[in-house]
């Protein structure tokens, strides 16, 4: 026998000790499981942020035209975003199957500082924050709603 | 040359579609809504930047802000398809259990 026919003999000897051990494990009533449980410390991070974003929309709507409309004042905003975004981002890297909501925290870091960017340039008009709203929905929306059905119908 | 939001709409809606078969009858009213919101979207962008009201950096930092909340919106759908799957193993290794406690005539698994 080849030295290549020994290794794959080897390789489907441990899928089958592996499928079967899949299989017992199955059937003894553990189910299986591709994506990560619910997590509730997540679902309230991510409400919470949501909170402080729309807050900060419609502050920026009534400053719309006056000089309290600048970046300088709403860095605190700013700060406190990045703070509550990177610590849902710890959280969610350190839960295991859970790569898709990684990749919708990081999606929305990378919205936040943009909008930053955006505030930056100029104030933002009332046209541009209807548009960014709707687009941050989106992105909380997907997260939150992929979040509970985590729960599985529990 | 304005976009047409009807046409925008229903290319994103068959994207959407395309990444989701098995799970589609519970997603479409979501994908729908979201496929119109984007094209939406999109067509503003390009009115406020035809209007002198945002220039090009802003333009692509709106675009950019818009093609994550899509992306956010397509690992949603994409997720909710890798959970249809988990369930219907499970559901599929229950009527296996089943099955061979039945054949047992005694609940062994």
């Amino acid at each position: 026998m080849k030295n290549t026919d020994l290794f794959f003999s080897h390789v489907w000897s441990l899928s089958r000790t592996y499928i079967l051990i899949l299989l017992v494990v199955a059937l003894a009533g553990c189910p299986v499981r591709f994506i990560s449980n619910y997590d509730e410390k997540t679902d309230e991070a991510v409400t919470d942020l949501q909170k402080k974003v729309e807050t900060f929309f419609v502050t920026a709507e009534g400053q719309a035209g006056l000089s309290e409309c600048k970046y300088e004042n709403h860095k605190a905003f700013y700060q406190e975003a990045k703070v509550a975004i990177s610590t849902i981002e710890v959280r969610a890297n350190a839960i295991s199957m859970n790569d898709i909501t990684l990749q919708h925290v990081r999606l929305l870091k990378d919205s936040l500082r943009k909008l930053e960017d955006l505030h930056k340039i100029s104030c933002l008009s009332v046209a541009q924050i209807a548009l960014l709203r709707s687009n941050f929905d989106s992105s909380f929306t997907a997260i939150l709603k992929f979040e509970l059905a985590k729960k599985r119908g529990e | 040359m304005s976009l047409d939001v009807n046409a925008l709409a229903a290319t994103m809606f068959e994207a959407f579609r395309g990444k989701l078969t098995q799970k589609w009858p519970e997603v479409k009213d979501y994908a729908e809504a979201e496929s119109k919101k984007f094209a939406e979207s999109l067509a503003m962008i390009e009115t406020l930047k035809s209007t002198g009201q945002i220039n090009e950096e802003q333009a692509r930092l709106h675009f950019d802000i818009q093609k994550n909340a899509t992306r956010a919106v397509l690992l949603t759908i994409e997720g909710l398809g890798i959970l249809a799957v988990e369930q219907a193993i499970n559901a599929a290794i229950g009527v296996l259990r089943d099955t061979v406690n039945q054949a047992l005539g005694f609940a062994l698994l």
